[in-house]
């Protein structure tokens, strides 16, 4: 048995190794995604009072902080036991989205463009945002300015581009001032042309992508997101919603009752847990999260521009569209969907209201609170003592939940394009790149830093080195 | 001072590294964490741009300030790390223009999870500034 191993993943988020195994025909017989971090925010903030979590939890990571401001606000608004005033529900829907936008431009446009644009071949020393920078600089100028644009308005919102300290228990600290108001609307316009031409430009590029598309974790599993009241499109609160991979609803439940659906476990190979559908067991139950789920989840997006492209889109697959490389597909239909989200609520004249924020003392022993981050579905769930102080906290991140479908990703793509007699880097690059595909928030699924090597090996089972390629 | 930009870059949680980010604030420049290309554009604006951040490998306290000229990086991701030179390049690319550049550098001492400069970085710290201030004041002659 012979073992590739790809250390470090590259341009993720994150950090994470891959080991090939294979036969002696080299033939790759199994292959898994380790994730190296470890953190322990789970742990460490026992005993600290509830409503310091947002903040904390916050701190979880650089590029979705505002995901766990969410979601953790939200467990601490059920420990209050209050119901936030509408338009603190409307700001952080707004700050929401903002950050969806700029997470899938980084996403996107500087960590997948690279192989989207210059070919999954491409020389490596070329193949990476300063190689787009050269090839196609309006496109790495799109890039810039959509990130600017969601990193921007999450300023102007909430006082600083990263670990805002606004959403908080009850509601937001501070409402939306009109200059600013005006200044995120200005900036909209150009928002939405960014993602219209981007859509258009990726739309014609996707055939070039067969292989990848046929291949890159592409088979039938469940898929998990909220959705609205209406099945429409939803980042903020919502049904969680299950369906099979022919597109029908298995079940719409209450988010709070996850613990019924969901079930977690550890793998001995990796720091990322695994979850699954409960009712189905493991690996029947296994599902997908994120951009690709909740366009295949949602009977609607809910705003003109995103729902035209949402139904070109669904005819990639009939039910439901199942190949992961379309993530970055409908990546760019979500940042289209968040901007003009975000257009209407900055036209409902209560945005301005005042009324931003809800006080209360502790009210339960227990809170929940769930919502879409940009890579799915994110979960919080706290216990706390008669002195409001945390107990326990579980923490399931959207990551987690696809960590079934990338691990059998990785699978599918090696033995679709690696042969183990001889190692060429493109193949290599398709392995990590089925990765990239489901923008992995590795930082948030662990909770810890490890450090960057760059080696890959092709070993005999006696550890003499029979092949090497370095980056 | 119009035309000008100082943008200081570094981990405040890391000891030294933080003193980037310190000297940015005191000279009323951009502290940021780290260099990322959403800067090419601010750059692309100015006529100089002065970066400052710490290093090991040297005496702490001492520092250093050379011209910065713009190119490409070589080999890495220009994701994870952003060099003052490939943002110099990066605003030439996209943008059409590079401004004149300098980095100050000074040794650090600890770079360890601690917040705070180490005694020897605090005491050399205003004898840069004041360079940085006496580089301005002659730039704008």
């Amino acid at each position: 048995m012979k073992r590739i191993v790809i250390d470090p993943v590259t341009r993720i988020e994150g950090h994470s190794k891959i080991s090939l195994h294979l036969d002696e025909q080299g033939r790759v017989q199994e292959a898994y995604f380790h994730v190296t971090q470890f953190r322990g925010f789970e742990k460490f903030c026992e005993g600290r009072p509830f409503y310091e979590m947002p903040s904390l939890m916050a701190r979880i990571c650089g590029i979705c902080p505002v995901s766990h401001l969410i979601a953790s606000a939200k467990a601490c608004d059920a420990i209050l036991a209050v119901r936030i005033p509408e338009t603190a529900v409307k700001l952080r829907k707004l700050i929401n989205l903002a950050q969806i936008v700029q997470s899938h431009a980084l996403s996107f446009f500087y960590l997948a463009s690279p192989d989207l644009l210059l070919g999954m071949d491409a020389d490596p020393a070329k193949r990476n945002v300063f190689g787009v920078i050269e090839a196609r600089p309006e496109l790495a100028r799109d890039g810039v300015r959509l990130r600017q644009f969601g990193q921007q308005v999450i300023e102007w919102l909430g006082g600083k581009r990263i670990h805002p300290a606004w959403v908080v228990a009850g509601g937001v600290n501070g409402k939306l001032s009109p200059e600013n108001h005006a200044r995120i609307l200005g900036a909209i316009p150009e928002a939405l042309a960014i993602a219209q031409r981007t859509l258009d430009w990726f739309k014609t590029e996707i055939e070039r992508f067969r292989e990848e598309v046929r291949s890159f974790a592409n088979f039938p599993t469940m898929f998990m997101g909220l959705v609205n009241e209406h099945g429409g499109l939803e980042h903020y609160h919502g049904k969680l919603r299950f369906m099979d991979a022919n597109g029908r609803v298995v079940a719409d439940t209450d988010p709070c009752a996850y613990a019924e659906n969901i079930a977690e476990f550890v793998n001995p190979w990796s720091y990322l847990k695994t979850t699954f559908y409960k009712p189905l067991g493991y690996p029947d139950g296994t599902y997908r999260v994120g951009p690709l789920a909740r366009l295949n989840l949602v009977d609607l997006c809910g705003t003109r521009l995103a729902d035209q492209e949402w139904a070109e889109f669904r005819e990639l697959g009939r039910g439901a569209v199942l190949s992961s490389f379309h993530y970055h597909y409908a990546r760019l239909i979500e940042i289209l969907f968040c901007v003009e989200r975000m257009q209407a609520l900055l036209n409902d004249p209560a945005i301005l209201s005042p009324h931003v924020r809800a006080f209360a003392r502790q009210n339960n022993d227990e809170g929940i609170g769930v919502s879409e981050a940009p890579r799915g579905t994110l979960i919080h769930h706290y216990k706390v003592d008669d002195q409001g102080l945390i107990r326990d906290a579980n923490l399931i991140i959207a990551t987690g939940h696809n960590n079934s479908a990338m691990n059998r990703g990785v699978l599918q793509v090696a033995k679709h394009f690696v042969n183990g007699n001889k190692l060429q880097e493109g193949m290599l690059n398709r392995v990590e790149a089925v990765i990239r595909a489901f923008d992995p928030c590795l930082s948030c699924s662990t909770h810890a830093a490890g450090r960057m090597a760059l080696a890959i090996e092709l070993q005999a089972p006696d550890g003499e080195v029979l092949d090497s390629l370095k980056r | 001072m119009p035309g000008v930009l100082i943008i200081g870059y570094g981990n405040p949680l890391r000891g030294d590294d933080g003193l980037g980010r310190r000297a940015a604030e005191l000279l009323g420049g951009l502290a940021v964490h780290q260099l990322t290309p959403e800067l090419a554009e601010p750059v692309s604006a100015a006529d100089l741009v002065i970066f400052i951040d710490a290093a090991e490998g040297g005496p702490p306290g001492q520092w250093q300030c050379r011209e910065i000229a713009a190119s490409a990086p070589a080999g890495r991701a220009f994701t994870h790390h952003v060099d003052p030179a490939a943002l110099v390049e990066a605003a030439a690319l996209l943008y059409g223009r590079a401004p004149r550049a300098l980095l100050f550098t000074m040794f650090g001492e600890s770079f360890g999870y601690e917040e705070g400069l180490s005694a020897a970085v605090e005491a050399a710290l205003n004898g840069m500034l004041d360079a940085v201030h006496q580089m301005l004041a002659n730039s704008a002659q």
